[in-house]
């Protein structure tokens, strides 16, 4: 996988343009997933994934088979949205406590379906979008690379440029976080 | 152990990021701590909570859209680059007049420079020419 997206990346960097339409289907997902949740849907998804993309598309001639390819990738988003979309949105948002209450009747351990306790999981998975989009940005960042894109602790302090055991504590401050923001649900 | 050495440890436990001695040091602690293994069920809680909202809708669009993007920016650049040889042109074609100016400045005869002085001043136009008939006003203008 890893040396077909090489082969890729090296047609993509001659300005084959079927060749990163292909890059492009293989990590969306990933990426929007990414962008999506670091923004909270705040600023447009999807135009800074596509940013990205057009990034990635002019920086091809620098990629090195050595580095895998979704790491790489991931570098570039977590630049872009660590120095260009923290100015856009630079005032802090405070989670509704009451929203958080009304929601915090609910018990998220899996049960039997009902119609009620679907609609109640949704506002909680809202309520945890907002809080995951609030946690400061390294925190945010490696919990999002962690546990949505599937880069390991080493993986990600490669991306972000730091050792594992900062990964590590990022990770761990970033969950006691969201557990504090939640803790009326868990 | 402690507790609190524990609990920073409880993420990447759950997150297989343990060496093998910290994994079994962290079990040990679970099965005798009610309170961190607590800690450990609302962790896990959160996880789980977290992979229920892991998936983004995407439009059916987005990769046209960004190889339309990949295509407008190519052009631009390209614009750009057409842009820098037509100013380099200009450049070279400024240098060769500026260069025949200081030719004609430097060559021509005295009473040739004379002759073509009134040339360097817009309103003057030579008595006769097409300009000094065609404007009326310039023919009241005292020469
Ligand atoms: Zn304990």
């Amino acid at each position: 996988m890893e040396e077909l997206e090489s082969k890729i990346m090296i047609e993509v960097a001659k300005g084959n343009l079927s060749a990163f339409r292909e890059i492009v289907e293989r990590y969306q997902k990933p990426l929007m997933n990414f962008v999506t949740k670091f923004t909270g849907n705040k600023s447009m998804p999807e135009d800074i994934a596509q940013e990205v993309f057009l990034r990635a598309f002019k920086a091809a001639k620098d990629y090195r088979p050595r580095a895998k390819f979704k790491t790489w990738l991931f570098t570039i988003a977590t630049n872009y949205c660590l120095n260009e979309i923290r100015d856009s949105k630079n005032s802090p948002q405070y989670i509704d406590l009451f929203e958080l209450n009304e929601a915090g009747f609910l018990a998220i351990a899996p049960d039997t379906y009902s119609p009620e306790k679907e609609f109640e999981k949704k506002e909680l998975g809202d309520i945890l979008r907002k809080a995951i989009a609030n946690l400061p940005e390294k925190q945010k960042i490696a919990v999002l690379l962690q546990k949505y894109n599937g880069f390991s602790y080493e993986e990600i302090s490669h991306i972000m440029g730091c050792s594992v055991s900062a990964v590590e504590s990022l990770i761990q401050r970033a969950r006691q976080n969201l557990k504090r923001t939640l803790s009326s649900c868990l | 152990m402690d507790c609190n050495n524990i609990r920073n440890k409880l993420s990447a436990y759950l997150d297989d990021e343990l060496s093998f001695r910290d994994r079994e040091v962290v079990e040990k602690h679970l099965e005798l701590c009610p309170a961190c293994a607590r800690e450990k069920k609302s962790l896990f809680l959160l996880s789980s909570l977290m992979d229920e909202i892991a998936a983004e809708d995407i439009s059916p669009f987005f990769t046209e859209k960004v190889i339309s993007s990949v295509k407008t920016d190519s052009r631009q650049t390209s614009k750009h680059h057409s842009l820098r040889s037509a100013l380099a042109c200009l450049g070279i074609i400024v240098l060769m007049l500026a260069g025949a100016g200081i030719f004609g400045s430097h060559y021509l005869n005295r009473d040739e420079r004379d002759e073509y002085a009134y040339l360097s001043n817009f309103d003057d136009f030579p008595p006769d020419s097409f300009s000094y008939i065609l404007i009326p006003s310039l023919r009241g203008k005292s020469r």
